[in-house]
């Protein structure tokens, strides 16, 4: 493995996998909350479809330079926690099969790929976007959330052993992120 | 019984998560080393505004406004000299081995970041160490990108708080 490739996907997983990412975190929290495990093809469709997207709007700013403005799409990555863990609590942590939550994952993912480009940007050093770049950092975004998202199947597992429905876990998980994205929110 | 607990849970974590969060920065900074003629390097350096007028607070211990370029050269002179070496060779470093680099008169200031230009003189391999930052965050990266010849970049690395250096092959 290159140097380029092995150096943008530690940073790609370690974005994610960060105690201080607190926005990917919460989010993916969210969306994952009342999914079970064994529907693994929904949860696995909206993984890569944020991924993909998170990557396409930062090439797009690489590509393009439109202008954003800043607190617009802080305001946006606010949203998109608010409206996916505003969903589980209002369908009472109860999850959705027909849902094509996927959708809902890669218009999200080009909220949080567009907030996240000035940071990229200063990441990247200047002319040193390679396609080695762009392809280590996507594999460790999506290798990030598979492991957060393992994690969290583990934490909901736990809580079932003491008793806990699915959806129980669900909507407090929902409850929390929902109270998080309200108290930055304001 | 059951749903009277789920609401009360529910209320409680709503309120929980209400108190206790805070937006948190990402901290790293991106360089890259070009070999202009041999053994001639560059080092262009781009670091965060917010982050490094922190870290230079935190050292000289008086307030710092990099918008002040003339008044803070001499400061982010003192901050590289604290922070920042390069050593002959690839083993143990010694003092005796230290190789000397010059700043760039001005340094290039935006809001969002600042850009810092060092030259040396250096025959591969050598290691670069750099702490800027890392002592202020301990979750700072320093990412490096080389490049050797015309050939395209012969080297990427991180430094951080468990890899202080890399060296230049």
């Amino acid at each position: 493995m290159s140097d380029a490739l092995s150096l943008y996907l530690e940073l790609g997983f370690y974005h994610i996998v960060d105690i201080h990412a607190w926005d990917h975190l919460l989010f993916l929290v969210a969306l994952m909350a009342p999914i079970p495990l064994k529907a693994w093809k929904p949860w696995l469709a909206a993984l890569s479809a944020f991924t993909l997207t998170h990557t396409a709007a930062m090439a797009l700013q690489a590509l393009a330079d439109i202008p954003l403005n800043k607190s617009w799409i802080e305001w946006g990555v606010l949203a998109t926690l608010f409206v996916t863990a505003g969903r589980v609590v209002c369908l009472k942590g109860v999850h959705q099969p027909r849902t094509k939550l996927w959708i809902l994952a890669g218009l999200f993912g080009f909220i949080h790929g567009a907030a996240f480009w000035s940071d990229f940007a200063i990441m990247v050093p200047e002319g040193a976007f390679t396609w080695e770049v762009w392809l280590g950092f996507t594999a460790g975004v999506e290798g990030g959330q598979i492991a957060v998202v393992g994690a969290l199947f583990g934490f909901r597992a736990i809580l079932e052993q003491l008793g806990w429905s699915l959806r129980d876990t669900a909507l407090v998980l929902g409850s929390m992120c929902l109270g998080i994205a309200l108290h930055l929110a304001f | 019984m059951f749903r009277i607990a789920r609401t009360k849970l529910t209320l409680a974590f709503v309120s929980l998560a209400l108190l206790s969060t805070d937006i948190h920065p990402l901290h790293l900074s991106s360089a890259t080393l070009v070999q202009t003629a041999k053994n001639q390097w560059t080092l262009k350096k781009t670091l965060f505004t917010d982050d490094l007028e922190e870290a230079m607070t935190a050292m000289s211990y008086e307030p710092i406004r990099l918008s002040d370029i003339v008044h803070n050269q001499a400061n982010l002179h003192a901050f590289f000299e604290a922070y920042f070496s390069i050593y002959k060779g690839n083993g143990e470093p010694q003092i005796g081995k230290s190789i000397t680099w010059a700043l760039e008169p001005t340094y290039i200031y935006d809001p969002e970041s600042v850009h810092v230009t060092l030259r040396f003189t250096a025959k591969p391999p050598f290691q670069v160490f750099d702490g800027t930052l890392i002592t202020t965050y301990a979750d700072q990266k320093n990412v490096y990108s080389v490049r050797k010849s015309a050939e395209g970049w012969s080297q990427h690395a991180i430094i951080d708080a468990d890899r202080p250096s890399f060296t230049v092959k």
